[in-house]
């Protein structure tokens, strides 16, 4: 079937079989292997994109679902070649080992605070609660989104 | 854990999308797919095709009015959290739909898909037939409607035929001085119920508890709702001395299953816990 | 000498965290080979039985399968050899790399199937017909150690080493003892799951016989060099590269079955071949850890003094012993007393076979079980003597003065460890005040 729709901007068309979910479109047919795949059924939050502005896991979207939707995937969390607020924060933080689930925590983090950017710890983790990672006990991670949230909030100043 | 091959199609209208369940006998309906996908992948279930309800008019609508809450099958968890008149429409709800599952799968699953998959740990099914709820068909012979506790009929099963959609959930009108209480227990945030419990009451002029409405999920094959434990409380007034009574019998009348996550004995330990915090709560604060 | 320091003492950020920040990594899963095949692996769906036939006739029949390889195509089939601890004996228990006539866990490969996507393999692996007649399996240790199933008959026993572990006179101390406790401690399979499930992409270029396989870890060169003597090449024909890895916690990079199907696969067809693994075979797949029970006894004097530890730990390994599945059940009969001095050491470390996934390392391999039975031995000591348990540990610590410190003697002693001659700080005094009881423990 063909489908269409925005990816990180940019309109493109696929042309797929009913049953290929959205993360494995992302990364073997539109070659954007950011989106890592660590279970295929719903439960680890590594595949986390933002369609239509909302974090959903990719792995539990068909293809065919997303047509005239608008997908941001980690690679499009910035424009140019430097770290946004939330990578540099991530980086700063060591809220990465292996970089499996990175790309998941990234983009949950980033709807989250773009939607709240005054999401307390309570939230942040509850937020994060569906993403596993089993490289740094989370904590980094929670300090990174934490720190992030400053540069969101400017960002939402009129 | 790729599914088995099937054909997809998203019907614009619900006429469509029944004629396609209809004459399609190993078709399935899809809506947000956080429960179906994965069953998908597992290839526990094989379907020839999947009929997606997406383009569907209608039936995202949340209606509050005289007659209580209209929640469309198409309504995401996301919805009801962001609608702001559900604070005092139906806070029980509200307080439910908070636990179900991860920040992601809320932004995408249904109220119809959690009704139609009916698991016994889910917090919708809970919500419905602890409230009396209503529950909504459109088939080939037009709609019907099934109250809530005769709806579920045992684990990730009910009433609805394969060629029925959830096209509706109402749920009566919520009084303000209403007192109720929402108590899930999990190992991980996230997790379906080992245990949960909803439940409300109101007062009459003596103070004492009326029209007392107790379910519980998880500890249970289906929803359902803790008729002893309400007759208990209705005509008196709530202490202590009540309140553990009331665990106590609900740690009778509930009948757990025995899985590898818990066993009986501690899901109905589970249970009674659950029902005398949630009382208590309810008796302190008006609302858990 | 370098004038400034800038590192030592500063927190350093990563390389590797630009790439993986921008969602550039390269994990096995992110590289491809234009005419690459995909595998799947029909794996045994039952824990112990006899291989009658395996038919791919409808799977061959499917649309973009290739090819289906079982052990017929492999001819003879090559078994892992142990990376670490290889003692006499153990040869009798390696895992094939493929089942051929007898599956002994659920989840132990039987076939690979090469299609044009991972789809495709798995729709064809669901479609061949596998007739295994099941044998009644081997649940738990006690049944392996009862004997009336064996996992390997021609081997008599399903014990696959014994490990022992003495030192001083035991007997002697327990005989002179003021106290003594004896209890049954037991730690649950586990299993490391990393977050990125393992893959291989290997590429077989005939022409200049070399092979090359992405997807490595850890133990590239043992690998390289097993791998290089089963297809019956020299290890300069071989390359195993390893990229980014999604976390290995002790399991990764072992050499696994399919460390050799894969490259055989590629080799086979003629085209590279990829397999990635998906969450639920990696479940049955990759290696359990940890499953070991315990009857052990402390024997003290009255103010605290450790005079002798013995008993038996019982490891539940799993259908084969694997690269470096002995590790842990050999730690556990030397090194149980952990960081404490005790002179008189009996402990007897029995590692048994089941029909379960294959056992290995993961963190910490026979300490995390070893430290939970013998911390919890001296905390209900401490209890029975009525002395602060924080105090008893503290006392019982190696120290500066009992360096070198001699660990118990193995037996067999091939296997043994050596103690490390550091030293470290005691832990201050922080229980003293404590009412309550609170959790310590030296690791």
């Amino acid at each position: 079937m063909r489908v269409s729709f925005r990816i990180n901007g940019d309109l493109v068309a696929v042309d797929v079989e009913p049953r290929l979910h959205l993360g494995d479109c992302l990364r073997d047919v539109l070659s954007l292997t950011g989106t890592h795949l660590g279970c295929e059924h719903g439960a680890c939050g590594a595949c986390t994109v933002i369609v239509d502005g909302a974090a959903v896991r990719a792995c539990l979207m068909l293809t065919v679902q997303v047509e005239g939707a608008s997908v941001i995937t980690v690679e499009g969390l910035l424009s140019d070649e430097a770290l946004s607020p939330l990578q540099t924060a991530f980086r700063k933080h060591h809220a990465l080992q292996c970089g499996f689930c990175t790309p998941g925590m990234l983009t949950t983090a980033h709807a989250l605070l773009t939607e709240e950017p005054d999401a307390d710890v309570d939230r942040i983790r509850s937020a994060l609660s569906g993403n596993l990672c089993r490289c740094t006990g989370y904590i980094p991670i929670v300090e990174a989104v934490l720190e992030a949230r400053a540069a969101y909030r400017k960002a939402n100043k009129p | 854990m790729k599914p088995a091959p099937f054909d997809y199609r998203a019907p614009g209208t619900l006429r469509e999308a029944i004629d396609l369940l209809a004459s399609n006998p190993e078709a399935l309906v899809i809506a947000g797919g956080q429960s179906l996908i994965p069953v998908l992948a597992f290839r526990l279930a094989t379907p020839s095709l999947l009929v997606d309800l997406r383009r569907l008019p209608g039936l995202g609508n949340i209606a509050v009015g005289d007659d209580g809450l209209r929640l469309g099958a198409l309504v995401r968890w996301r919805d009801i959290e962001d609608d702001q008149r559900l604070a005092a429409a139906h806070p029980l709800l509200r307080a439910a739909i908070a636990h179900v599952a991860h920040y992601q799968v809320r932004n995408r699953g249904t109220v119809g898909g959690s009704l139609a998959h009916a698991d016994p740990a889910a917090e919708l099914p809970g919500v419905a037939v602890t409230c009396e709820g209503e529950i909504t068909l459109f088939g080939p012979a037009g709609s019907r409607t099934i109250r809530a506790g005769d709806f579920f009929t045992g684990p990730l099963s009910t009433l609805r035929q394969p060629d029925e959609i959830v096209t509706e959930l109402h749920l009566p009108k919520w009084p303000s001085h209403r007192r109720w209480a929402f108590r899930k227990y999990a190992r991980r945030e996230g997790d379906f119920a080992l245990a949960g419990i909803l439940l409300f009451y109101d007062e009459d002029r003596q103070g004492a508890v009326s029209n007392a409405h107790v379910g519980v999920i998880g500890a249970c094959p289906r929803p359902h709702r803790l008729t002893g434990v309400e007759t208990l409380l209705n005509g008196h007034a709530i202490d202590d001395g009540l309140i553990r009574q009331a665990a106590a019998t609900a740690a009778e009348e509930v009948d757990p299953p025995d899985d590898l996550h818990a066993d009986a004995a501690y899901r109905r330990g589970l249970a009674a816990t659950l029902i005398e915090r949630g009382l208590r709560a309810a008796a302190q604060h008006g609302s858990a | 000498m370098i004038g400034t320091n800038r590192y030592i003492g500063s927190p350093v950020e990563r390389i590797e965290d630009l790439r993986f920040l921008r969602g550039r990594g390269q994990f096995v899963g992110d590289l491809k080979r234009e005419t690459m095949l995909h595998a799947a692996i029909l794996r045994s769906p039952v824990a112990h039985g006899l291989v009658a036939t395996i038919d791919s006739t409808a799977a061959l029949a499917k649309t973009g399968v290739r090819a289906v390889i079982t052990a017929k195509d492999i001819g003879a089939v090559p078994r892992i050899p142990l990376r670490l601890l290889p003692l006499p004996g153990t040869e009798r228990f390696l895992q094939p790399v493929i089942a051929a006539d007898r599956v002994r866990y659920v989840g132990e490969p039987v076939a690979i199937v090469l299609a044009d996507s991972p789809a495709l393999a798995e729709d064809g692996a669901g479609v061949i017909a596998l007739d295994i007649e099941q044998l009644p399996p081997v649940p738990d240790r006690h049944a392996s150690g009862r004997r009336e199933i064996l996992l390997f008959e021609e081997a008599g026993t399903n014990a696959a080493m014994i490990f022992t572990g003495v030192k001083g006179d035991a007997n002697a101390a327990f005989r002179e003892a003021d106290c003594v406790r004896r209890e049954r401690f037991a730690v649950q399979r586990y299993t490391a799951l990393p977050m990125e499930p393992r893959g291989l992409l290997a590429d077989w270029d005939a022409a200049q016989g070399r092979m090359t396989v992405l997807g490595a870890a850890k133990v590239p060169f043992f690998n390289r060099d097993t791998l290089a003597a089963m297809l019956g090449l020299s290890p300069a024909q071989v390359d195993l590269i390893e990229n980014d890895v999604g976390g290995g916690f002790g399991a990764r990079g072992e050499f696994y079955p399919e460390d050799f199907l894969i490259p055989f696969a590629a080799r086979h067809v003629g085209r590279p071949v990829r397999w990635l693994e998906d969450r639920r075979e990696h479940l049955t797949a990759m290696n359990h850890a940890r499953e070991a029970d315990c009857e052990v006894e402390i024997a003290c004097r009255s103010d605290g003094t450790i005079l002798g530890l013995r008993g038996e730990v019982f490891v539940d390994l799993g259908a084969y012993v694997r690269t470096n599945g002995l590790i842990a059940p050999r730690t556990l009969a030397q090194c149980l007393t952990g960081p404490y001095r005790v002179q008189n050491v009996q402990m007897t470390s029995t590692a048994l076979l089941t029909n379960k996934t294959p056992s290995g390392t993961y963190r910490a391999p026979g300490r995390y079980e070893g430290s939970f039975f013998c911390e919890r031995l001296i905390e209900l000591a401490a209890l029975d003597l009525g002395i602060d348990s924080a105090e008893m540990r503290r006392k019982n610590l190696i120290g500066a003065a009992d360096m070198p410190y001699r660990l118990p003697r193995l037996e067999p002693p091939g296997a043994s460890m050596k103690c490390c001659t550091g030293s470290w700080r005691r832990p201050s005094n922080r229980s003293a005040s404590v009412r309550r009881p609170t959790g310590v423990s030296n690791v």
